[in-house]
């Protein structure tokens, strides 16, 4: 080899290395993951959309914070402690506590929260979730002025009066809604409170370095946080990709960290041994149907059909990714109340696939209404897949256990809420995710004017059942109140429910930390780690 | 009349324009049935009601009409109601430089190609080149942009980096597939952006070029001795180029204010999404904003064109003095 061919070799040697390099030389502390939106804000008081909640979770911190398994452990609250009816409960501000721009953190900032996030003028989305405080609801429809909700600050102590004893508060008091509010730093601002990395001032383990519209977010650490030490990383990207399959490649590359697996990926991912255990993210999915249906109206109809179902098939041929049948409404992941888990104290209210109780019931029923033959019925689902695939399943078990005819419409999920909304349809495939642990999140929805009611269902037992729940502060006679209610309503079953939900996820091999839930934040990434080579 | 009262004219109808636009497309917006504030989660009326009290939508349509014309007055979009605390004239003027960003390299790729292209297929008619640059052009006008784009992706994302992986160890991606961090991420969404223009602008300047070639004007050039290079460059191109310069106005107008597929496909931060998302969403400001927004743009391209056509052929008199 003479010199110049050396020289040559050289040089493709340094150009092979310049560009392979990069690969070597990553950030050990930072941690890649995406979000399917660009987020509309990233204002604590009004979110929008639940994407941008593992978000909050991160830049802001409320009295309380997950431990990630269940419980909740003290984030700006150093300690507390509630009244002995269960409707006070007055928290400790710790000190130190502080903001992302010095300012200190006080009590008066999470009574200035509270009203600002019930306040009409904020217009926050989720406002409802904090209807337990005192006078919340009257406050947020404009009937009170924002002084007279329940929450008050006496030097470092900042007190919550609730309407009722409410077991889960340490729950809501969690989420970013509750969270502290900077008034001399949110004031001036106006509008664009939160809508730019500089325009952000927040409490939590991370602050907002970066903010590419709809490209990245960039999380650094906040060195000022009470409890940086146990912080492990010192970046998080937060890259926006609407498409799912987009992110699943980025994942494959090694450019993403965490990634949720869709359907039609889980195979692939099984068979490289990258998927996660399955988690429960609480959502039921059930049939609602219209009560105000001639037809319909009829509960032995309803009944047969939410008898006829074969879940077990179901979940088994068509989800086939961990979700478990549901023959009740709360999800197996929420609290009871009373310690434990509900599904664990409450077992399910009927029989999967009992296919004889259906077709007694169908004979019953079709001697009430007087009919030989029933006119087909219209099913309203989701125009994805798995929800088309599942629609289908269903018309086949109805048509072969009942021989009812059932037409299904498959809609964009806009269109489909829309009609759901309206109650302008006879069956419609839906779901719920919690708000709150507490089986209340569940039943409450199907109280008179309750918010998921879509069916019409009216029933006064119902209705005072869940009051007397509402009202009690005996954890056990509460559960009894739930279990009532939720038997009731499976009795009379405005809803037929068909399954409580799974996902898939993945992260790579060199993060640990991550806590997957049903309950807001998910994911929480408080104690995520990585060690990279 | 002088160049500069022409373009003062043009300017005032463009306004005029731009208002009917606005107009027309308020009302016809606001015929859509659908609710900007529909979410994942059924929410109290009362909330609704906040929100629609936060956007003004709680007024009648026609106070909301003269509400919007006097906030644009003052140049003042609006704030988008899918992007809560965005203004929407903040999200365009952050999304719009990287769509522009990434048009005009599509542009330049495919513009310049498709004219060398072009150019050459016609020197060479019925040749080889003519072949394949004919052949070229077929594909880039019936293969659709997001086809191209994922092929691309998957030769440069699978097969090239299987090779890299083979040879050199590593997952490193020399020419990555999506996302917008610099120049090496600019190459494949350019090329699958600026391929259709370039098959376009190639059939058109070889068709033009062909039609001028065979003009006695030619002829004549070649007679009195001109050498081929000047022939070409100065009489055929220069006139063949006329209807390229005709179409590249509505070209650069539609691939500088972003493409939603190719935007979506590479990950790309740019404008396209919204024009399609702010539909879906029912976004009803942002909407209104970008729909003022590309069509202003789509007029001035125009008017550029117009006035592009004076330089080049000095016959076209933009200004029609009185003879």
């Amino acid at each position: 080899m003479n010199f110049r061919q050396s020289l040559l070799m050289f040089c493709i040697a340094v150009a092979v290395a310049v560009a392979v390099v990069p690969v070597f030389a990553a950030d050990p502390a930072n941690l890649n993951i995406h979000i399917g939106i660009e987020p509309p804000n990233l204002d604590q008081h009004s979110i929008f959309r639940d994407e941008t909640i593992p978000l909050m979770n991160l830049l802001f911190e409320g009295l309380v914070r997950s431990d990630g398994k269940g419980g909740y452990v003290p984030g700006m609250a150093e300690k507390w402690e509630a009244s002995a009816d269960g409707l006070e409960y007055t928290f400790t501000i710790r000190k130190g506590a502080t903001w992302s721009n010095g300012d200190p953190v006080t009590a008066a900032d999470f009574v200035y929260g509270l009203r600002r996030a019930l306040d009409p003028a904020t217009a926050s989305m989720y406002s409802y979730i904090l209807y337990p405080f005192r006078n919340a609801q009257a406050v947020n429809e404009g009937e009170l002025p924002a002084e007279m909700v329940g929450v008050r600050a006496e030097g470092d102590k900042v007190t919550y009066t609730l309407e009722h004893p409410t077991s889960y508060i340490l729950s809501i008091l969690a989420m970013p809604f509750a969270m502290p509010g900077n008034r001399d730093f949110i004031e001036p601002l106006g509008g664009d409170y939160a809508s730019d990395a500089n325009l952000l001032v927040s409490n939590g383990p991370y602050t907002l370095k970066e903010w590419r519209h709809s490209d990245r977010l960039v999380l650094a650490k906040n060195p000022r946080y009470w409890n940086a030490e146990d912080i492990k990383l010192d970046t998080i990207t937060v890259y926006v990709i609407s498409d799912s399959d987009d992110a699943v490649d980025l994942f494959l590359e090694k450019e993403l960290d965490l990634v949720d697996v869709p359907d039609h990926y889980l195979g692939d991912f099984e068979a490289r041994g990258l998927a996660g255990p399955a988690y429960s993210d609480g959502a039921v999915f059930y049939l609602e149907f219209n009560i105000r249906d001639p037809v319909l109206s009829n509960s032995k109809i309803r009944k047969a059909i939410a008898y006829a179902l074969d879940r077990e098939a179901l979940v088994r041929d068509v989800l086939a990714n961990g979700s478990l049948p549901a023959m009740s409404v709360v999800a197996p992941s929420i609290s009871s109340g009373a310690g434990g888990f509900y599904r664990d104290l409450v077992p399910q209210h009927f029989n999967d696939h009992d296919v004889a109780a259906a077709k007694a019931l169908l004979a019953e029923a079709m001697l009430e209404l007087g009919v030989e033959r029933l006119p087909p019925l219209t099913l309203i689902s989701d125009d994805g897949d798995r929800m088309k695939n599942i629609s289908t399943l269903i018309q086949r078990m109805v048509r072969s256990s009942l021989g009812i005819d059932v037409r299904i419409q498959s809609l964009p999920f806009r269109e489909r809420l829309e009609r759901m909304y309206d109650g302008d349809f006879q069956i419609i495939l839906a779901g719920l995710g919690p708000d709150y642990d507490d089986p209340m999140t569940y039943l409450e929805q199907w109280s008179t004017g309750g918010l998921f009611n879509f069916s019409g269902y009216v029933s006064a037992e119902y209705d005072r059942l869940i009051g007397l729940a509402s009202a009690e502060a005996d954890p056990e006679e509460r559960l009894a109140h739930l279990e009532a209610a939720e038997s009731l309503l499976m009795e009379d079953m405005p809803i037929a429910p068909v399954y409580f939900r799974m996902r898939n996820w993945a992260h790579q091999a060199d993060v640990t930390g991550i806590v997957r839930r049903s309950l807001w934040p998910d994911p929480d990434l408080y104690r995520a780690e990585k060690t990279r080579k | 009349m002088s160049l500069f009262s022409y373009i003062m004219r043009r300017v005032l109808i463009s306004l005029l324009t731009v208002f009917v636009v606005v107009s027309i497309t308020f009302f016809l917006m606001n015929l859509m049935p659908g609710d900007p504030f529909i979410g994942n989660k059924a929410v109290p009326k009362a909330i609704k009601d906040n929100l629609y009290a936060k956007y003004g939508l709680d007024k009648p349509l026609f106070e909301r009409y003269l509400m919007y014309l006097g906030n644009l007055a003052k140049g003042d979009l609006g704030m988008s109601m899918t992007y809560k605390n965005q203004k929407v004239i903040n999200v365009i003027k952050q999304a719009f430089p990287v769509s522009a960003d990434l048009g005009i390299r599509s542009l330049i790729f495919g513009v310049i190609g498709g004219l060398l292209l072009g150019v050459i297929a016609a020197l060479h008619h019925n040749g080889p080149w003519d072949t394949t640059a004919t052949l070229l052009a077929i594909i880039g006008v019936s293969i659709p942009g997001f086809l191209i784009g994922t092929l691309v992706q998957y030769i440069f994302g699978f097969l090239f980096s299987n090779v890299i992986k083979d040879v050199f160890n590593t997952t490193y991606q020399l020419i990555p597939i999506a996302r917008w961090e610099g120049f090496r991420y600019t190459l494949l969404p350019s090329f699958a952006l600026g391929f259709s223009s370039l098959a376009l602008t190639s059939r058109m300047m070889r068709t033009s070029m062909l039609d001028v070639l065979h003009q006695d004007y030619i002829k004549t050039a070649k007679s009195k001795g001109l050498t081929p290079l000047q022939v070409t460059w100065r009489h055929t191109i220069r006139n063949a180029i006329l209807p390229v310069i005709t179409v590249l106005g509505p070209m650069t107008a539609a691939i500088m204010t972003g493409t939603f597929v190719i935007e979506k496909i590479f990950a790309i931060p740019g404008l396209g999404k919204f024009f399609v998302q702010s539909v879906q969403m029912y976004d009803y400001t942002m909407i209104l904003g970008l729909t003022l927004f590309f069509s202003t743009f789509l007029i001035f391209m125009n008017l550029v064109v117009d006035i592009a056509y004076g330089f080049i052929d000095p016959r076209i008199r933009l200004a029609k003095g009185k003879a």
